[in-house]
């Protein structure tokens, strides 16, 4: 009797020890679904702008006069304003040439390059 | 009661007059300045990001000359449907109905099928569909629409127009046969060149002939030769042919392109203009601009010319250990003089010690070469070169000398001596030919030295005369140069002979001895950047 209440307990014990082992095995948290997260998703820049633009820019028109560029990889971004956020999806793309963001007060958006003279005007007076 | 009321109304009538219902304007001034102020921080401390812009107005599209001119009807829906047809079928029934002609250019095939589709299509839309599909260019204003298959433009060339001779090197210097001497000159066999030795670069070029020649290859022009049969005989020859002779032929040739494209040199302003369909333009445009980065790349050389003293015991190479073998202070007034001086640039130069200031590869280079000798004069050399061109820089001192005194007999003077004068030149000749490519540049470079280092007097008194000492060098050689980089391109030894004496002239009490042999290295050094 007393043999067998001592095997029950070390199994019990021996359980619980496998069990908080594997609790306390950190899972990797890929959501990316926090306060102030956007997962930027493999493919293409311009569909990860148009899902960046139902955050803030509801409803409003994109002008995507870029080329082709890519995502290469899942990435999570931090940011603390939605000028952060749009900042760092287009930084790393430096080829042709430098990206830019421009909001307009009519709900226009427009992404372009650099050098692009169609945008020259507005540049000169953006902030 | 009605006293106590009607007293209390009175108080509360009087507080309400007292108490002043306006704010003054200086506060309400207050109020705004604070409020600017509050809105200014917020605007100038929010964080910018580089790439991201607000722009506080609104998007419109901005319209292009070509599209501000279009007609109204351009814009018009279209209520006719078409399928497949000929072309002229398909704008008449566009047009039907409007004052508007149709104009088929050179080229354009009226009768090639073509088909339309699509609903809520504008005229604008048809006729760019149009456009698309047969490659033609249209012209639209309020009563005519104009179809062309070619497109004409002029092309403006910037390179310098005409033909270009060029030559650079030493074809033929003075040739000397063995045994025997010219009057004036005696040479030494070893260093005689007799005409079999010469390095030249020569070429003539024709720019724009070149530019046109590359237009025919985008083009995909092709030279055929053409046979025409010449049947009228000329009046003045009797010919007298057997039945079967074979008519004369004159032969001339007849350049075809691809689509019928066609282009012209206009030599008067230097410009080629091309007659073709818009995407053969596009690639000679293309071409045009390539070849116009290439041709107007320019560079600026420096040449710097270094004269050093080596000391003895690194006399055989530029030895970079050797410490510096500066000569002693200026306190006992000690000069160091020498020839090699005068050897650099024209002769008969300042004697001295200079030291370059400017900061770059080649100062670097003089230091390095301080290191190791005394730098005793250097000279600069700039000029700027442009692709493939040629850069000339002459610098020539002419000196009289007396070179002969004659004996004269004059009736009044009796016999008296003259002078005779001849011209001594020195100077520098330098020719420099670049190919300058992306990131470094070929260069040519002939260059001439001839030094006059004194005027020797031989003889005495009334029969004195004098004697030029000359150096001559040359200089012929290709180098690689790259911006930043100098390069040490070539350089002349000279065993001089040296002087030390004191400034007042006479030999320096307790000098056991004069004169001091020294090697004198003449070094150039070669640096070029990009503009």
């Amino acid at each position: 009797m007393k043999t067998a209440l001592l095997l029950m307990l070390m199994g019990l014990s021996l359980s619980t020890v496998n069990a908080s082992e594997e609790e306390e095995q950190p899972q990797p948290d890929t959501s990316c679904v926090g306060v102030n997260q956007f997962a930027m998703k493999q493919g293409t820049l311009k569909d990860n702008i148009i899902r960046m633009m139902t955050i803030d820019y509801v409803g409003a028109s994109l002008i995507y006069d870029v080329g082709r560029h890519s995502v290469y990889v899942d990435t999570c971004l931090q940011y603390d304003s939605l000028n952060h956020l749009v900042q760092q999806m287009i930084e790393p793309y430096v080829s042709p040439q430098s990206i830019y963001f421009m909001s307009f007060r009519n709900n226009v958006v427009a992404v372009f390059y650099q050098n692009d003279a169609k945008y020259s005007q507005y540049l000169r007076s953006a902030r | 009661m009605k006293l106590k009321l009607t007293v209390l109304m009175m108080t509360l009538a009087l507080n309400g007059c007292t108490t002043n219902p306006f704010t003054a304007p200086e506060n309400v001034l207050n109020d705004i300045k604070q409020q600017k102020q509050h809105t200014l921080t917020a605007r100038d401390d929010a964080p910018s990001f580089d790439n991201v812009f607000l722009y506080n107005g609104m998007y419109v599209e901005q319209l292009s000359l070509a599209e501000s001119v279009l007609p109204n009807w351009y814009h018009k829906k279209c209520s006719t449907s078409f399928g497949e047809m000929k072309l002229s079928k398909l704008l008449t029934k566009l047009f039907d109905g409007k004052r508007v002609n149709i104009e088929y250019r050179d080229g354009v095939e009226k009768d090639s099928h073509i088909k339309v589709s699509g609903d809520d299509l504008t005229h604008g839309d048809i006729l760019e569909a149009i456009a698309a599909e047969t490659g033609y260019t249209f012209k639209a204003d309020e009563a005519t629409v104009v179809l062309s298959k070619y497109q004409t433009r002029v092309f403006p060339v910037r390179v310098l127009g005409g033909s270009v001779q060029y030559s650079i090197g030493k074809k033929k210097l003075a040739q000397a046969s063995s045994g025997s001497s010219g009057q004036d000159e005696v040479k030494s066999d070893l260093v005689a060149n007799v005409g079999d030795e010469f390095s030249v670069i020569s070429g003539q070029v024709d720019p724009l002939a070149d530019f046109k020649t590359g237009v025919d290859e985008v083009l995909g022009c092709t030279v055929q030769a053409k046979q025409t049969r010449q049947d009228k005989q000329p009046a003045d020859f009797a010919i007298t042919s057997a039945p079967n002779a074979p008519q004369q032929s004159k032969h001339s040739e007849q350049s075809t392109c691809a689509q019928g494209a066609s282009a012209k040199l206009v030599p008067s302003n230097n410009s080629i203009i091309v007659r073709a369909i818009p995407s053969q333009l596009e690639q000679v445009a293309k071409y045009i601009e390539r070849q116009h980065q290439v041709a107007m790349r320019q560079i600026r050389v420096n040449l710097t010319l270094v004269s050093v003293e080596m000391a003895k015991d690194s006399q055989l190479n530029l030895d970079f250990d050797v410490s510096d073998s500066h000569l002693f202070g200026s306190s006992l007034g000690v000069k160091h003089v020498t020839s090699a001086f005068t050897n650099m640039l024209g002769g008969l130069g300042n004697r001295g010690k200079t030291v370059l200031q400017h900061k770059n590869g080649s100062s670097l280079a003089i230091e390095a070469l301080s290191k190791q000798g005394s730098i005793l004069q250097s000279s600069v050399l700039r000029a700027v070169l442009i692709n493939h061109r040629i850069t000339q820089l002459t610098n020539v001192s002419k000196v009289s000398y007396i070179s002969d005194r004659p004996q004269q007999v004059t009736v009044n003077a009796g016999t008296t001596r003259g002078i005779e004068q001849k011209v001594a030149q020195s100077g520098t000749l330098l020719y420099m030919l670049p190919n300058i490519g992306v990131k470094d540049a070929v260069l040519h470079i002939s260059s001439s030295q001839s030094a006059l280092i004194r005027l020797d007097p031989k003889g005495e008194g009334d029969n004195q005369v004098e004697s030029p000492v000359v150096d001559d060098k040359m200089l012929n050689t290709s180098v690689i140069l790259q911006p930043g980089r100098p390069v040490f391109i070539g350089g002349f030894s000279n065993n001089e002979l040296n002087a030390v004496f004191s400034e007042s002239g006479a030999l320096l009490p307790g000098m056991s001895r004069s004169s001091v042999d020294k090697n004198v290295e003449t070094v150039m050094v070669l640096e070029m950047e990009f503009i």
